[in-house]
């Protein structure tokens, strides 16, 4: 039988969150505790699940974009983190912002996990934007 | 030949499909990835295992 799965990514390993980095030209920055934003919220948008006002500068970790004085912030809720940030223009990021990194930790992660099983990857970017990842489960049962 | 295809969209958004299982290896296959990856949303059967099923039935 082969079966096809949809699966909502959540970010909660580390070691990936840094390789997502790396990948995209990022910087990690492990354990700062508040991350740059406009530093008042206008109420103009709605707050991710999970976030309040009053939660909003303060994180578990941040991420800083090249040429973004703004920086994104990763908040612990239970055994994931949410990225957090403000893409008012002036700050460099874009509501894609997240987005951009939530696709590149679901390509490490993925990775990573193949790795630990043995298993070959090959990495396609595809015209769309998307990526694909084919893995090699020759031998498997 | 089994492999497993992941395809990443723009929003973080997985699609994993297995390919070339018959039975049921193919869940076990997946199922460290898509624990790994976060919360599954759906699992469907794809057309390839339903030919598997009909033919296995037609052999029986």
């Amino acid at each position: 039988m082969s079966h096809l799965v949809t699966i909502k990514t959540e970010i909660k390993d580390m070691v990936a969150v840094r390789a997502a980095c790396l990948r995209l030209g990022w910087a990690f920055m492990e354990g700062q505790k508040t991350y740059a934003w406009f530093g008042e919220s206008m109420g103009d948008y709605p707050l991710p699940d999970g976030i309040t006002v009053d939660d909003l500068g303060k994180c578990d970790h941040a991420i800083r974009v090249p040429n973004a004085r703004y920086e994104i912030g990763l908040v612990k809720r239970g055994q994931k983190f949410l990225p957090v940030w403000d893409f008012w223009c002036s700050g460099g990021l874009s509501e894609k912002t997240g987005n951009q990194f939530a696709q590149a930790y679901a390509v490490e992660r993925t990775k990573a996990e193949a790795r630990k099983q043995g298993r070959l990857v090959t990495e396609t970017a595809m015209p769309t934007g998307k990526i694909k990842l084919t893995i090699s489960l020759e031998g498997a049962a | 030949m089994k492999s497993m295809e992941v395809i990443i969209d723009a929003e973080g958004g997985v699609s994993l499909q297995t390919k070339g299982f018959n039975g049921q290896g193919c869940k076990s296959a997946s199922e460290a990835l898509e624990k790994a990856l976060g919360v599954n949303l759906s699992d469907k059967a794809t057309a390839e295992a339903y030919s598997a099923a009909t033919t296995s039935k037609l052999v029986q």
